[in-house]
Formats: C-alpha cells, structure tokens, sequence
C-alpha cells in the first residue's frame, strides 16, 4: 500500500529526517513511535506533501507520489488526520463533511456518506449543526478522523489521536481504529505506545529523523530499550 | 495576518527583486521619455536644450501631455524658421511622478549637468516652490508653467531671482471671475453663494480669492458654505444636496479635469445646474469640456465659466490660427496648460535673442520685465508681460462666458480688465506687506 | 465649521432624507470595491494595491461596451466578468507568487500592476477623461419621497448593492464552495488535505474579488469620468472599510462601508473641511479597541 524509502526532509535548513524507511501493507495498521520532536509528524508531513522530502521515494498502490501536490494525493486515497485536529473553527459538523465529501471511484463498494459516519459516530450527529470551537477535544478529534474519511481514503495517516484526551475516551478510540481497520489501513502516530501497540499489526520506533528499530508488536514489547523508554511510567 | 500554514506552503516560489525590478520597468517604459540629443547641425552650433519636467502617470497623465505638445508646437516653429540665433531647438522631459523630491532631484540635475539650457517646470504647485529653491540654489533660469498658487511669486521674501512664471496666477484669475460673478449677481439679485473647490493648495487659494473679491465687488453676496472635496472625489452627492437643501443661489467651483465631470454629472440627478447658477472656472478647458458633452449628449448650457485655451478668447487670428494649428497638428484641443508652456517658452525665445546668447544671467535680465505678442496677449496688441517685480505673467486675456452647445462652447464673453486685476491685487499685497 | 447646518438638517426630516440617500450612495461603489478586496484579503492574506485599477479597468470596459452595443444592462454582466478573467489570470501569472510572502513584496508587486494597468489603459483607451451618457432607462425625473428627491439612477443602485450583499452572503455561508472558501481562509493546508484544489480556490476567490471591483467601476460609470488613475480615488477608502469592518467579513463590509458614507454624507453637512479626518480618527480608535475590526475574528 505505502512505500516509503530513504526520505530525507529539511525544514529551512534543519536536516529533520535523515534517511527514513518504511511501510505499510494492505490492511495493516502499523505504528510509528517515538519521543517528542523525533521526527513523526515531519514524517507524515513528508508523505502527505506538506513537506516534501529532499530525496528519497515514496510509493502509494505502487505509483510514486514524491513531489505531488497534497490535494492529489488526498485524491489518490490517503486521508490525513493531523496532530493538532486543525478544525474549522466557523465550519460545522456537517460543514466539514460537505466539503470533504469526494467521489468513491476508486472503491466498487459502498463508500461514506454523512449517514454511515452518524452510524459510526453517534455523537457527531448530535454535534452536526456545532462549530468546532464549540467542541470537546474528543469530539474535535473523532470530527477530524470522520471528515478524512469522507474522502474514501485507502490508508489513514493519524497524527497522535489520543493527546490531551481522558483516559476513558483514549479506550473508546482503541474500538474505532480496530473497526475502521476493517476497511483501510492505517499508519498510526502515538507518543502513547500502549494505546498504540494495543490496535497495531506492526510497529516503528523512530528517533531523531531515523528508525532505530522495527517488528512486530510483541517483538517491540520484548525489547528491553523499548519498554523502558515508551512503556515504562 | 497570514497563518504559518499559509506561510510554509506558499512559500514555494518568490519574486526576487530582478524580476520585480523588470516587472515595474515595463510598466515606467511608457512614461519615461527619452532625451533627444539632435546631430550637430551644419553650421556646428550647439543646439538650445530645452527641459521639461512634467507628470505623466496617473490621473495628471493629461496635463503631462498637454504640456509636452505645447513645448513641441512652439519647437517645431523656431526650428522650421531656423532657431534662435540660427541655434536649432532641441527638448527632452521627465516625468516628476508629481513626486516632489523627485522633481527637485530631476531639477538639481538638469541644472548641473550643463546640457540644459531651460528648464520648464510643469508640475503643479506642491512641486514648483521646491523647485524654486533649486533654481535659487544653482541660479538656474526656471520657469513654472503650471502652478497658480499666488505666493510663489508675490511674497517678495521668497522671490528667486533666476525663477520665473508663465502659468496664469490665482489671484488674477479670480480677481476676475469675481468682477464677473458679481456684476451678473447683481443684476439677477443671486446673493447666496456657495464654494466648492479641491482641498489642496490651488482649490484653497482660489476659493479664498473668489470669496474675497466677490464681498469686494458685491457686499451683500453671502457665503453660505465652502465645500472642500478633496482632489480626485469620486462622490459629489452629499455637496450637491447640502447646497441644494441650503437653497444655495450661484456656487463657485475650481474643480478640474474628471472632478468637474463627475460634480456636474451626480449634480445633473438633481437638477443642480438648473437650479443654481454655477460659475467653474476649469469647465472651459478642453480636457473637461470634451467628457461633459459625452456624458450628456451634449454640453449643458447656461453654465458660467473661465475660458482659457479657446479660439474666441480672445477672438483674434493670431489666437484662431494658434489654437487651430494645434488642434491640427496634435489632434486634440489644446489645454489650459500646452498655452502657458508656450507662454513661458515665447518669453525665453525673445530674452535669448535680445540677450544675444543663452548665458544665464544675461537671459535672466532680459526675462525680467519683458514684453512680448502671444496669441491670448490682452487685444488689442495682444502683449504678454514677465513683471519685473515679481517674475510673474500678466496681461494674458481673462475672459468668461456662458456655455453654448456649439464650438467653441462658450458665448456671451466678456473680458475682464487688467486695470481692475491690478487694483484688487494691490490691495491684497497691502494687506499682506508685499508692496 | 458648520455646526448649525447639521443641526438644521437633523431637524428636517427631508434634509435628513437626503443626506441618508447621498451616504447609502456613497457605500455602495465602495462597498463593491471593498467587498472584492476585503475576500481577497481575508481568503488569501493578500493586500492588493491594484484591486482599484480592476475597478477602473471595470469602468473602461463598460465605455468599451456602451461605446459597441450600447446596452447598460449587457455592459452591466460584460464588463464585471471581462474583469473578474482579468483577475483570473493576473492571480495565475503573478499574484500566486507572493502569498505568504512578506507584506513589502505584496506592496511592491501589486503597486508595479497600479502602474502597468494605468498605461495599459493609457495605451488602450488613451489619456483623455472619458464619460458615458446616464443609460436612457434612468433618464427621467427622480423620484420625490419623504420630503427629498432620489434620482432613479440612486434607487437601482440601492437596489443592486443589497441584492448583491445578500447573495454574497448567501454564497458563502450556505454553499459548498462558499464553506470551501471560509475553510481556506482560516487553514488552507488542511483544507488541502482534504483534497481540495486550493490554489485553485485561490484563484476563483481572486476572481470573484476582481469581479465584484468590476460591477463598481461599471455602476460608477454614468457617475464619474473615466479616467487613468481614477482606481486610486477609491482604494484607500476601500482600504479603511476593510480595516474597521474586519477583514473577509462581507457583512462588515456593508455595514461600514454604510456607516462610512453617512460620516461623509453628514459629516460634510457639519465640519466640511475636516470631514475625512474625523474617519480617520474613528478608524484609529476601533483600531485601537476592536484590532481585528468591528466584524472580524482575530486569527493568529
Ligand atoms: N516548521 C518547522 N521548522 C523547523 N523545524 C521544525 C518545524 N517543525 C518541526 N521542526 C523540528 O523538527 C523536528 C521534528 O519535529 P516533529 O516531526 O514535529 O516531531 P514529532 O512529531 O515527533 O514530535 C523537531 O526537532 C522540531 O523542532
Ligand atoms: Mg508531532
């Protein structure tokens, strides 16, 4: 589904990441972790176009997608759920599905309408006619996954999902990514390895621009340096 | 303002000053004039270089125009009969962008270069007492041809020796169309008068006049309010219905070019020049009187106003013959403004023959005080003079009328006496300490 | 000083009457320049110096028009929308360059277009005043109600200006594109991620903005000459509407560009010489308490 090879990306000229690997299959949802400031949102950034590597590849569904502009990518099917929610604040509820919505061509089935997203989330609903500053952080956060999937994306890139949120909410969302896990993939930034590790098929650890290691979950639960950096309290 | 977001996004791509610099340039291309050096002619005589300075961009593009044909009319004759002092005429202009520093660089640089024999400042009055100071500066021959403003002459504290004005001056104008306004306000009984002029140094100043000179010639005129739109106002409407709603009787008006346009096409909606007589001074020129007719079908009739740069003012061949001979060769009539460049230029053309020679000073002194025939010269010997005392131009013909619907849209002229402009401006000197 | 006259006029409901007509008249004009610069501003943070030269290129459209077929009403829809493509590709080939950038650039880049649309104009159109006749349909005596008169010319631009703030805001905050176009003002890089084409948005906003200059150089026509230059008489004002009303805020707009006309229309009444100070003064203090105007939201 996603390639991404040896990415360098700057920001002016702060060389931020430095020849970063990785991948996501069908159906996977894979992790990204990693301290603040190691690189996991620029990674994002890089892939969604927002910050476009300097060299390096990048492959979505086998096309290579390095150097388009985001809109086209959002197009070809990744929806991107970022770090900070990045709400409308005049838009409501269903403003934001409105101008999300995008044709379904690219899957022969079903697609999401506004209503199978009030199924999904029952709380938007209640909240459709809401302006986002009106809004929780939690239903902020559960309005930013639902607008991205009114594009119909095939791989989901979600950018810490549970920060700031209450522990009870945080298990509500472990729910809502293993079902949307059967309808996409999902490359999955947390800070939060438990809550990560909990809904991952795989996982990386990433650290200043770089992947200092990678397997599969119960592999990276093994490891000594990973727990006590991320799973240690 | 601009998020961050927006920031790094569209950060992609930037204008760097060259290209910036190549973008403006073409738009500059158009109002930068080349200067025009002429070959060395036959009998290898220096040409006379004469300069212009001037506002080509923007609203004043007109008056720029304006100027540069007069300069070109009165080039084109001396050299066709053989220059001055069998020396050929060449000119070249500049474009001041009605910037003041930019005029007075423009200035400074034509006098110092030794290239130029004249300068003619045709801008209008912000620049012209700046410019003054470079002509006091260098003793430099500078002529205003533009700026009307009284005090750029008359304050004989600020006088420049090497400065002069062939531009028609405020006080003279409106000692004479207040001696007009009022005679036909006291015969019609119109006792309430309403001023609406530009808010800047020339709308003020003659305003100012109008209303004194008025009060003089007709004590019991009343002024009932002074309107000061500012230059270039889109919206007269709101001065139109407060004159209207004051049951204003006569209104002076100064504004130019498109603003005359636009106050009598907003004041048309009200039937303001049915109700109340207006007297313009500007209207009568050409650049103004040509889109009034357009905006109306044709040119309302019954307005009162200042003829400047008109075949019938005054009504003599020579003027007939020059204003046609413009039109001619041009294609347009010619303005208030192309008059009093050649006005200025006739005046050097006579000093440098009698003085024998461009030097500065010996044209100075036979600048000074010099009388020569122009074509708007007061009849019957149509004479044009450079006042000695002040370095000012007197005894143009100031005439006024009413409009007529027909070339030269204007009928019912009458000229007004220099002897009477001499006496109002007498008393206002006295006043001000300026005998 | 003319207090008493303002007092006068307060006291006659037919004065009154008038003067209210001659300000609604004044925001009108202003209000169609101002809207199209205050999108622009708002939707792409861009300050546009040149927005008055579309309205003058409006306006010789319009002489262009009435000069071939002689219609108001086809130079009415012709002319706004030869502008508004003008827009389109100034936006495409040059101002797309400068977003974001520093404000000096923007400055810089759209006063060198002032100056490129005046000796186009210049070249096209040449340096005289031009003017167009009052279209014969508003030829007729005005109309007299409330003790003044209002010339019908006046009522159909009342009429046009409010029609026109409705629609604008009724498009952009009931319709999809208008939504679009709120969202790209507040977070165009998210707006993006949902697979919105933005600079795209970018470039219909600008042309719209261009439009909306179009149908005020077109409206002003049979009121003012036409002239090179004559894009610079309005948009300073436009600049002040758009500062107190709040930047993108179309209502804002309206309101103050109404409050800015019936300060003048009055204002001349009571202190004719200092009667543009006193909005300036105004402009100054709602800086000061309101900085990101009377109708707009303060974003960082
Ligand atoms: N816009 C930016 N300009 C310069 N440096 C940045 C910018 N954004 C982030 N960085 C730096 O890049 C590094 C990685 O940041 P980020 O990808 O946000 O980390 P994470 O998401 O893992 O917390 C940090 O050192 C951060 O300071
Ligand atoms: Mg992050």
């Amino acid at each position: 589904m996603l390639q991404v090879e040896d990415i360098h990306t700057y920001y002016g000229t702060s060389y931020i990441i430095q020849g970063l690997t990785l991948e996501v299959k069908d159906g996977e949802v894979v992790c990204l972790i990693g301290r603040n400031g190691a690189g996991k949102t620029t990674t994002l950034r890089s892939i969604m176009g927002l910050a476009p590597p300097q060299r390096g590849l990048i492959k979505f569904k086998g096309e290579e997608i390095t150097g388009k502009a985001p809109f086209s990518i959002v197009r070809m099917g990744i929806g991107y759920v970022p770090e900070d929610r990045r709400i409308f604040p005049d838009l409501t509820a269903r403003d934001n599905f409105e101008i999300a919505r995008r044709g379904n061509s690219r899957k022969s089935s079903g697609g999401w309408t506004i209503e199978k997203i009030y199924e999904f989330f029952p709380k938007l609903r209640e909240l459709e006619d809401h302006k986002g500053t009106e809004m929780s952080g939690g239903e902020q956060q559960m309005l930013a996954i639902a607008r991205s999937l009114m594009g119909n994306p095939d791989l989901l890139l979600v950018d810490e999902p549970t920060q700031g949120l209450a522990p009870l909410i945080i298990e509500s969302f472990v729910e809502l990514i293993k079902s949307l896990k059967q309808e996409m993939s999902i490359l999955l930034v947390e800070q939060n390895a438990s809550f990560a590790f909990s809904v991952s098929n795989r996982g990386y650890v990433i650290d200043k621009g770089k992947i200092l290691y990678h397997g599969s979950i119960d592999d990276l639960r093994e490891n000594k340096e990973v727990h006590d950096r991320y799973l240690a309290v | 303002m601009m998020s961050k977001n927006k920031k790094e996004k569209m950060a992609g791509k930037g204008l760097t000053r060259r290209e910036f610099l190549k973008a403006s340039a073409g738009g500059a291309a158009g109002v930068a004039v080349a200067p025009y050096f002429a070959p060395r002619l036959a009998y290898g005589q220096k040409p006379i270089h004469v300069r212009c300075h001037s506002i080509y961009g923007g609203k004043a593009a007109v008056l720029g125009r304006s100027v540069t044909d007069g300069v070109n009319m009165w080039k084109d004759e001396v050299n066709r009969k053989g220059g001055i002092l069998g020396r050929h005429v060449v000119t070249s202009f500049r474009d001041t962008r009605g910037k003041t520093e930019e005029a007075v660089r423009l200035a400074r640089e034509a006098a110092a270069s030794g290239e130029v024999d004249l300068l003619l400042d045709s801008c209008s009055s912000r620049e012209a007492f700046a410019v003054k100071e470079v002509s006091r500066d260098l003793n430099f021959i500078i002529i205003a041809t533009n700026s009307k403003t009284t005090e750029l002459t008359a304050n004989p504290k600020t006088r420049a020796p090497y400065h002069f004005r062939s531009a028609a001056q405020n006080l003279h104008d409106m000692a004479a169309g207040a001696k007009y306004a009022a005679g036909l306000a006291k015969k019609h009984g119109w006792t309430k008068w309403a001023t609406i002029a530009p808010d800047y140094a020339y709308g003020r100043e003659n305003a100012m006049f109008f209303i004194r000179f008025l009060k003089m010639y007709f004590p019991e005129a009343e002024i009932l309010m002074e309107l000061w739109p500012k230059l270039w106002e889109p919206d007269f409407t709101p001065y139109v219905t407060k004159m209207l709603g004051a049951k204003t009787q006569a209104v002076f008006t100064s504004q130019w070019g498109g603003d005359v346009v636009a106050l009598l096409q907003q004041g048309a909606l009200y039937g303001l020049h049915e109700k109340v007589k207006i007297f313009s001074i500007d209207l009568g020129d050409f650049t103004a009187i040509n889109p009034v007719i357009k905006a109306f079908g044709k040119l309302p009739e019954g307005i009162y106003m200042g003829t400047r740069a008109n075949p019938l003012t005054p009504a003599t061949k020579l003027n007939r013959d020059w204003f046609n001979g413009f039109k001619k060769t041009y294609g347009y009539e010619p303005s208030g403004w192309s008059q009093q460049a050649y006005s200025g230029l006739l005046f050097y053309q006579k000093a440098v023959e009698k003085a024998g020679s461009t030097d500065q000073k010996a044209v100075r002194d036979a600048l000074a005080g010099l009388e020569i025939v122009a074509p708007w010269g007061s009849p019957p010997e149509q004479k044009l003079a450079l006042r000695a005392s002040d370095h000012t131009n007197i005894l143009y013909t100031e005439a006024w009328g009413k409009t007529v619907n027909k070339m030269p849209y204007v009928a019912d002229v009458l000229t007004l006496s220099w002897d009477d402009i001499f006496k109002a401006e007498k008393e206002y000197f006295k006043e001000k300490g300026w005998v | 000083m003319d207090i008493a006259s303002l007092l006068n006029c307060l006291a006659d409901p037919g004065c009154m009457a008038g003067q209210i007509i001659s300000g609604i008249i004044i925001a009108m004009v202003l209000f169609l320049v101002a809207s199209g610069l205050s999108l622009i501003l708002g939707v792409l943070g861009l300050l546009n110096f040149a927005h008055g030269s579309l309205y003058m290129i409006g306006a010789y459209f319009t002489y262009t028009v009435m000069a071939s077929i002689g219609n108001f009403g086809v130079a009415l829809i012709l002319a706004p929308i030869g502008v508004g493509i003008c827009g389109v590709i100034l936006e495409r080939f040059f101002i797309k360059r400068v977003y974001g950038l520093d404000a000096l650039y923007q400055l810089l880049m759209t006063y060198a277009f002032i100056l490129i649309f005046d000796d186009v104009v210049k070249f096209i159109w040449g340096i005289f005043d031009l003017s167009i006749r009052m279209p014969s349909l508003f030829r007729r005596p005005p109309v007299t109600a409330i003790g003044t008169i209002v010339p019908f010319y006046y009522l159909f631009l009342i009429v046009v200006g409010v029609l026109l703030v409705v629609a604008i805001w009724l498009f952009l905050s009931k319709t999809k594109y208008g939504k679009i176009i709120n969202a790209a003002a507040s977070d165009p890089e998210m707006l993006m991620c949902l697979g919105i084409n933005v600079p795209f948005v970018y470039t219909i906003v600008f042309g719209l903005g261009s439009l909306l200059a179009g149908v005020g150089g077109a409206l002003a026509c049979p009121l003012r000459a036409i002239t090179p230059g004559m894009g610079f008489a309005v948009i300073i004002e436009s600049f002040v509407i758009v500062v107190i009303g709040g930047m993108g805020s179309i209502l804002g707009t309206f309101v103050v560009a109404l409050m800015f006309g019936l300060m003048r229309s009055f204002g001349i009444l009571g202190f004719p010489f200092f009667e543009l100070a006193f909005i300036y003064v105004f402009m100054a203090v709602v800086l000061i308490v309101r900085p990101a105007g009377l109708f707009g939201k303060v974003r960082i």
